[in-house]
């Protein structure tokens, strides 16, 4: 039964594969074992490079997770200690509701801005194109540089404060990054004003696939504006849809450079990521061990929510 | 080595498990692959004659346009000794700590760098001299002289010496005499005193005070001001017996600085999004009028002086809940510390020595807008610090040491700055506050 089942499984997979040509042997057979040879040989240093410089210190960085290192010195092995004092809560349980507050607004918020823009300036717009390097033009700019005009913006003082002032909407006015109430929300908005034109240009890569006149024949055979969009434009653009999705949950979850020069993680520790925990932790309070449990534990996070969404999509596409 | 071609590449399922793997190695840390050890060298320290180039790295200096203080000394140094050219190498300010301690690790350090006194941040020096990285100063004769017995505690490490300290910065509030004169206010001598003053200044549509909410060091130089008043008045010892365990933040009068930080709030001596509020903030607030005052080390006056011609700027102390309970906090704690891998020690010390000679911490004092070690000693009032008199000529009676220099870690102080934010937004209470700190001191060295 078992090698019945494998070996439809292995039809299955001859059946898949693209048509290869007629058996290599002699000559033929030597320059392909050259050629794979050579294909290594180029390959090595790269991935050498890539070995030395990436995974190998992210591996001791990870082993690191498993001492009481604090940056400096010796160090002990202290086990599953420091994941234990993640477990125990406290600063870490505030980290990673923000975190998980955060991510997912600025993944839906993102993704749903950046997708009406993108139907929006798609053909009709006679100026789309100004408009769409406008949206766009955050993008490119450093994300501290931004993070410190909004920081300007947001301050007591600041134009946005003054403006609500002019209108009269004086009760309005606040300390929007000193105030717990809306240290979040003001965050998430730099985000998105930043992080929006690059999902635009994304939905808009998957907008040109789709043929006009498919819409064209769907609306005279009279679909609905929603109709036409949910049946010819959503599953045409989906490959878009999964990218965008996945790329802000990342950026989302592991959102730093904005926090950081916004807040600081404050006020006390209202809009502190776990990012910034692990920074903060590691750097300004020399506990390294934790800090690398504490980016293990993010990095799984984010490894799983990314693959659930990933699943979740992949369903939905095929449904 | 055999290849892997596409027949034997791996399967869908294969490649999403690589991926994963590949993903949690790249997102796992971004931390270095740093090791800890112990690098002090016992190479024996040669005279050197020919022609030697070392580094000396400090915080950026900040005053007002002016060159780095120590530029001067360099030059003089040049003079006297031809051979040795010493390079300097500023790094910003918040970030000099953790630059030294990655290239200590990484093994190329400056030979020479600023450190502070004890181990209460990341700048301090003991938690160095423990992992080895800075070399034992303690049979150098003029290392020890430098150290003034008052200042011993923030200096020796059983019995060794590491660093050399360089000038002493009081920590003041750094006020707007214009806008005191402006409001009818004459330098009160009791926190309630202050108070109603507050109140006075928040009527006339100004506030007493601008406080970096967002910066603990900033929120936490305002605490340790009121607690040399508060708490170091009438036990000076209370580091020692809380090193000692017999007393906590909790349980002490450390609560009483808290809540006399509410007390402010309530009286509206802070500027409107005092929370909220970043370092950048504090200077302009008080060059442009808009507040009486902030707190700042005193050397700070001499670039908002530079900076602005037309205004008049003072230091003061923050009052007591006497007149006669006020005290001043000034420690020598800005200090340099020799690179224990440096290759060119002899060289180094050298320098070192001659920075440590009186005259020479007088000029760098003078440069840094600082109070020199000697006129500390000797019970010398600063000219430049003329409210500061009653302080400097009783300094055993009237200076405490800067109490942070004398905690085990980082992070007490961290969590008394964050935790003052935390009072001005409502988030958190005195209790919680120094419980927290109670948890950090715990934790130790």
């Amino acid at each position: 039964m078992t090698a019945q089942l494998e070996q439809k499984a292995e039809g299955a997979r001859v059946i898949g594969r693209q048509p290869r040509a007629s058996k290599k042997n002699g000559r033929e057979g030597d320059r392909g074992t050259e050629r794979r040879f050579a294909t290594w040989w180029w390959f090595t240093p790269a991935l050498l490079a890539l070995v030395l410089i990436h995974y190998a210190p992210s591996a001791i960085g990870a082993f690191f997770a498993f001492t009481n290192w604090k940056g400096l010195g010796k160090w002990q092995f202290v086990g599953w200690d420091n994941f234990a004092a993640i477990a125990e809560g406290g600063p870490t349980t505030t980290a990673l509701i923000n975190t998980f507050i955060i991510g997912i607004s600025f993944v839906v918020l993102t993704n749903v801005l950046g997708l009406l823009l993108a139907l929006g300036l798609n053909r009709t717009v006679k100026s789309r194109n100004v408009i769409r390097t406008l949206i766009f033009a955050p993008v490119v700019l450093s994300s501290l540089a931004t993070s410190y005009i909004w920081k300007f913006i947001f301050e007591q003082g600041g134009p946005l404060n003054e403006f609500l002032g002019s209108v009269g909407l004086e009760s309005l006015k606040r300390t929007w990054l000193g105030d717990p109430s809306t240290v979040l929300p003001a965050i998430i908005i730099v985000m998105v004003w930043q992080n929006v034109g690059l999902v635009m240009v994304m939905y808009l890569a998957g907008l040109a696939t789709v043929s006009p006149e498919l819409e064209e024949a769907a609306s005279l055979d009279g679909a609905s504006l929603w109709q036409r969009f949910n049946y010819v434009v959503l599953p045409a653009i989906m490959p878009s849809v999964v990218i965008a999705m996945t790329l802000m949950l990342i950026n989302g979850l592991r959102v730093f450079d904005q926090i950081q020069a916004l807040t600081g993680g404050g006020p006390y520790g209202a809009s502190e990521t776990l990012a910034v925990t692990i920074y903060k932790e590691t750097f300004v309070l020399g506990r390294f061990g934790f800090g690398a449990a504490l980016a293990l534990v993010m990095s799984l996070i984010i490894i799983i929510l990314t693959v659930a969404q990933r699943l979740l999509l992949r369903t939905s596409s095929k449904g | 080595m055999k290849g892997r071609t596409m027949k034997n590449a791996p399967s869908p399922a294969g490649r999403r498990f690589l991926s994963v793997a590949a993903l949690a190695s790249l997102t796992a840390l971004a931390l270095g692959a740093c090791g800890g050890g112990d690098t002090n060298s016992n190479t024996p320290i040669a005279e050197e004659t020919g022609p030697v180039e070392i580094t000396l790295a400090t915080p950026a200096f900040t005053g007002g346009g002016a060159a780095n203080p120590y530029q001067t000394l360099i030059d003089a140094f040049k003079a006297k000794n031809p051979n040795i050219t010493v390079k300097l190498v500023e790094s910003p300010a918040d970030q000099h700590g953790q630059t030294m301690r990655t290239q200590l690790q990484a093994g190329n350090a400056p030979d020479l760098f600023y450190v502070t006194a004890g181990r209460g941040n990341n700048q301090s020096f003991a938690s160095l001299a423990e992992a080895g990285y800075l070399q034992d100063l303690t049979d150098q004769k003029w290392a020890a002289d430098a150290i003034p017995a008052s200042a011993k505690n923030l200096y020796y490490d059983e019995d060794k010496v590491f660093a050399v300290p360089a000038d002493l910065a009081p920590i003041t509030m750094l006020q707007n005499t214009g806008v005191l004169k402006e409001l009818g206010l004459q330098e009160p001598s009791t926190l309630d005193e202050l108070v109603t003053q507050c109140k006075t200044a928040r009527a006339a549509g100004k506030s007493y005070f601008a406080v970096a909410g967002t910066s603990g060091a900033n929120t936490g130089l305002q605490a340790m001001q009121l607690a040399a008043s508060l708490v170091y008045a009438k036990d000076p010892q209370w580091d020692a017996k809380r090193a000692n365990k017999e007393t906590t933040f909790a349980d002490s009068d450390w609560k009483k600085v808290l809540e006399q930080i509410l007390k402010f709030k309530d009286a509206g001596c802070y500027q409107d999004g005092a929370a909220g509020a970043g370092f950048d903030q504090l200077f302009p607030s008080v060059a442009q009028g808009k507040v009486a005052a902030a707190f700042a080390p005193a050397g700070a006056v001499a670039a908002l002086k530079a900076q602005v011609k037309d205004g008049s700027f003072d230091v003061a102390v923050l009052p007591g809940e006497k007149a006669e309970d006020s005290r001043l906090i000034a420690s020598p704690g800005n200090a340099l510390a020799v690179n224990a891998a440096g290759k060119h020690k002899g060289s180094t010390l050298k320098f070192l020595e001659f920075l440590a000679q009186p005259a020479n911490q007088d000029a760098l004092a003078k440069a840094n807008g600082n109070v020199s070690i000697t006129s500390a000693v000797s019970g010398t009032v600063p000219e430049q610090f003329p409210l500061l008199e009653p302080y400097f000529s009783e300094p055993e009676k009237k200076i405490v040491s800067q109490p942070n220099y004398l905690w085990p870690n980082s992070g007490v102080y961290d969590s008394l700055g964050t935790g003052i934010q935390g009072l001005l937004t409502g988030q958190a209470t005195p209790d919680q506050v120094l419980k927290t700190m109670d948890e950090q001191y715990d934790r130790g060295a």
